[in-house]
């Protein structure tokens, strides 16, 4: 019987032996933190393989992974050669480097594990806490992840998966079973059902492995703590739920309840999940909660394929001489010119050869000039209750970044608020003669639309993205809102009405930055930074210069 | 091993499996957006409805799946007298592919060492009279999505470079799946799905058991499990035949055709396409139906996965596009 609370490596030991008893039900393993001598060890138990593991590197391009035409040794030889996909290789994979992984080998190994066409794959995952979580879309298929921070190399000793030699043995799960299974996964957060399914398999699986026929509470708990508790964001007590999920939470334990489905041993198997997977999990929940929240909407800030784009389109440059990857195109042209001066010569060398003789030196890749372009667009508080000389700053702040934004290729739009409306001072422009005119003319005072300037902003950005432009707002204001949405007075309302803006610009992540420019930093407008997930910078005496100095600093980290 | 699993055992998810059989009965609805969450069951559904659809008669060696000979283009020297039936092609795209692959490009191999120019087809040659599935489609890069809107918009792809000059027709359903918490779909593209619907994880307990046994039994004997559903299969594409064949003589009256226009101005949607897109729809469902004409029921049914995603965004309105939706034919057809 297997012992349910088990160490680092004892959980290790057992997800590779599933892995390999059955790598296309379970994907593979998930290593964290893993230090040297961790790695070094994992490695050593698949050395003596007969077939050794193969190492998969974050910088291998689509055409290593899955294969495609070996153009270099096809143009030497003057024949088609081509060249099998590393990921066609039988036996285990092993990923380095996982945190650099790019989207698209993601995608493509992904794809061959949806498929069942790939053995089963450890990656090691060497990102920090805080880094955004940049392997979700292949971990999501990794039944397994084990987190060896905190654990001594000397304690991590996991013997190499034994070969299973039952290969047709199956173990049965009863419905009980599977309900408890199913429920505790709500309960622990875990929404996607890919994970349960896992779950109930490797289940299945840890029976076999000992033989039995029936899936037993401890395989169950085993089960759900390798698969469930590196994925569980909550521990639902029985109060009602916190967090917002989207998930309707209530909806379900109502019906499970109405619906007399929890007879009382679903209910006890349920619970002891529930405790398996606490008991592997940190103490630091709340934080852990935190942590995995944030990493959601920060993955997609990152930005996907701004490197990957910026190959493969925009204004054509000079080629250069390269090698064919798969992904960048070869220009024909160029590779002809390269190569003509040289014919005859060859052509003497190789007599027997039909057609231009090619070698793999010629060959010109093409290459793209893609600038990615910005728009900053200052909101800026023009209310009686920041100071009047703020916009005089504001505008020379604009004006300078203007100056400098020709190099840059940024544009530059204005929106002030004052009153009881937001205005859209200036259009994103590049033309400083334009902004000058159009800024000399507005005036300040009155009350602090807050909410209005942000939506004013939202509405704007969303257009300059429509024009493939990436939109940064940048609001410079002493947070005092006090005029709603709808032109009302009334401190209360105006606050709630920016909090709402703001979470749907959080939705829309575009990055923003917060400039306080009261006297004393405002803690309201801190919070409102958080909730839009934007840089807050408190700059109470801040001159035009200053002003544009750190934006500019903040701009280039954000 | 690579059985997929039978499109009618999928639980629940009625809406995404609506949008697709009715995408099969008449294919100028225009694609199919699947946005949800992780493990929701997206793929599987798509994968599944492939292996539903029913067989289609090609020339044989024709690499754009023509359906008759005078339709071969005339660059293939391939292509066969004969005939055969395969299986609607539902063609994946990657991630991070090139526009070469996508398109077809000049044989490069072929022209440096042969010194021949030769056409290399491309997906979108696959993927004529069938489907094309782009999972992340939210991820795609710009450059891809500008030549499918293309291509998607005139059924005919053209490949204009390298010395070559090649047209062959590219009629394909798109079918798009997403993440919306990855990223946003440029609006162009949006218009271009003909029909949109959201999946969510199932929310009852029940579901989700019903799901996670099921998954089970197909585990323990795929083959024997599809072997199960062959017959509920079966039925389906008799029923999706079937109303192929009742199309033409579903009635649409003067009627609906007004609620179709009051809905869309109510809700201020931009272009015909929508109106165009909830009456053919509304055509579908009926002929799927077995009625003769369209009726009420049936557009408030559908009315939402075809006009959700045409809506202007206002960032202010908190309720999500489907129950605006909902709100504007409550309020037209009442």
């Amino acid at each position: 019987m297997p012992e349910v609370y088990m160490n680092s490596a004892e959980l290790a030991e057992t997800a590779l032996n599933l892995c390999s008893m059955a790598p296309h039900t379970f994907g593979g393993i998930v290593f964290k933190n893993a230090s040297e001598a961790h790695i070094s060890h994992l490695r050593g138990l698949f050395r003596s393989e007969a077939i050794p593991p193969t190492i998969l590197q974050p910088f291998y391009t689509l055409t290593d992974l899955v294969g495609g035409v070996d153009a270099v040794s096809s143009m030497s030889s003057g024949k088609l050669v081509k060249q099998p996909g590393l990921l066609e290789k039988p036996g285990w994979f092993i990923q380095v480097m996982g945190e650099k992984l790019p989207l698209e080998n993601q995608a493509v190994i992904s794809k061959q594990i949806d498929e069942k066409k790939i053995g089963p794959i450890i990656i090691f995952d060497e990102s920090r806490q805080d880094d955004p979580n940049v392997l979700q879309k292949i971990s999501d298929r990794l039944a397994f992840e084990i987190d060896l921070i905190n654990v001594r190399h000397c304690d991590f000793k996991p013997a190499k998966p034994s070969p299973f030699d039952n290969e047709n043995h199956q173990s049965h799960i009863t419905s009980n079973q599977q309900e408890a299974l199913t429920i505790a996964a709500v309960k622990l957060g875990v929404y996607s059902i890919r994970p349960v399914i896992m779950a109930q398999n490797a289940a299945k699986s840890l029976a076999s492995l000992s033989g039995r026929d029936l899936v037993s509470s401890s395989d169950l708990e085993l089960a759900s703590t390798l698969v469930l508790s590196h994925r569980a964001i909550v521990i639902q007590s029985d109060e009602p739920d916190q967090t917002d999920n989207s998930f309707d939470e209530n909806k379900a334990t109502e019906k499970d309840e109405g619906d007399e489905l929890n007879s009382e041993q679903t209910q006890l198997l349920k619970d002891m999940i529930i405790e398996a997977v606490k008991a592997n999990l940190p103490n630091d929940l709340i934080n852990q909660m935190r942590i995995s929240k944030k990493e959601l909407v920060k993955t997609s800030k990152t930005g996907f394929g701004t490197k990957i784009r910026a190959k493969v389109r925009g204004r054509p440059k000079l080629s250069i001489n390269g090698r064919p990857n798969g992904h960048d195109r070869i220009e024909i042209l160029a590779t002809l010119r390269q190569a003509a001066p040289w014919q005859k010569m060859r052509r003497r060398q190789q007599p027997d050869r039909k057609g231009l003789i090619i070698l793999p030196g010629d060959l010109q890749i093409q290459q793209f000039e893609n600038r990615s372009e910005r728009v900053i667009i200052f909101v800026v508080d023009a209310s009686g209750s920041a100071a009047v000389a703020r916009l005089a700053e504001a505008k020379g702040a604009v004006e300078l970044m203007l100056a400098n934004a020709y190099s840059k290729r940024d544009f530059v739009a204005l929106i002030g608020f004052r009153d009881q409306f937001a205005q859209v001072l200036l259009e994103p422009t590049r033309s400083l003669v334009q902004a000058k005119k159009n800024l000399s003319s507005f005036a300040a005072g009155g009350g602090t639309p807050l909410a209005s300037g942000l939506e004013k902003a939202l509405k704007l950005s969303e257009r300059s993205r429509q024009s493939s432009k990436t939109p940064i707002i940048a609001l410079l204001t002493d947070g005092k809102a006090n005029i709603d949405l709808n032109g009302k007075p009334g401190r209360d309302a105006a606050m709630d009405d920016a909090q709402k803006v703001a979470k749907i610009a959080r939705e829309a992540k575009i990055s923003s930055i917060f400039i306080d420019v009261g006297r004393k930093s405002n803690p309201k407008l801190f919070d409102l930074a958080q909730i839009m997930d934007a840089q807050y910078v408190n700059l109470p005496r801040a001159n035009a210069k200053d002003l544009s100095q750190s934006l500019t600093n903040s701009l280039d980290n954000a | 091993m690579n059985t997929p699993f039978p499109f009618t055992a999928i639980v629940g998810q009625d809406n995404m499996k609506l949008a697709l059989i009715l995408t099969a009965i008449d294919p100028k609805i225009g694609g199919v957006l699947v946005f949800g969450d992780r493990g929701t069951g997206k793929s599987t559904a798509i994968r599944a409805f492939a292996d539903l659809l029913p067989p289609i008669k090609v020339v044989s060696g024709c690499p754009i799946n023509s359906e008759k000979y005078t339709d071969v283009p005339l660059w293939v020297d391939t292509a066969s007298k004969k005939f055969q039936n395969i299986n609607t092609p539902v063609v994946d795209l990657p991630l991070g592919i090139s526009s070469d692959r996508i398109t077809g490009a000049l044989d490069i191999e072929y022209a440096l060492i042969e010194g021949i120019k030769r056409f290399q087809t491309g997906l979108l040659a696959k993927a004529n009279r069938g489907y094309l599935y782009i999972d992340e489609v939210n991820l795609l890069e710009d450059h891809l999505v500008d030549l499918l809107l293309d291509v998607a918009q005139s059924g005919e792809n053209v490949v204009e470079r390298e010395g070559l000059s090649i047209r062959h027709a590219s009629k394909f359903i798109l079918i798009g799946s997403g993440n919306p918490e990855e990223g946003e779909l440029r609006p162009q593209l949006l218009d271009r799905f003909g029909l949109s619907v959201e999946v969510m994880t199932p929310d009852t307990v029940h579901e989700r058991i019903e799901i996670i046994q099921r998954r089970d039994q197909y585990d323990n004997n795929p083959e024997g499990y599809v072997l199960d559903w062959q017959k509920e299969n079966k039925k389906l594409r008799n029923k999706i035949q079937k109303a192929r064949k009742n199309l033409n003589s579903v009635s649409v009256d003067n009627k609906i055709l007004e609620n179709c226009a009051e809905i869309c101005i109510d809700l201020g949607s931009d272009g015909l396409r929508g109106e165009l897109t909830l009456v053919r729809t509304a055509r579908a469902l009926a002929a799927l139906s077995n009625s003769s004409s369209v009726d009420q029921a049936q557009l408030r049914k559908i009315a939402p996965m075809a006009l959700s995603h045409r809506l202007r965004r206002d960032p202010l309105d908190d309720a999500g596009s489907g129950t605006r939706v909902a709100r504007s034919v409550e309020k037209i057809i009442g």
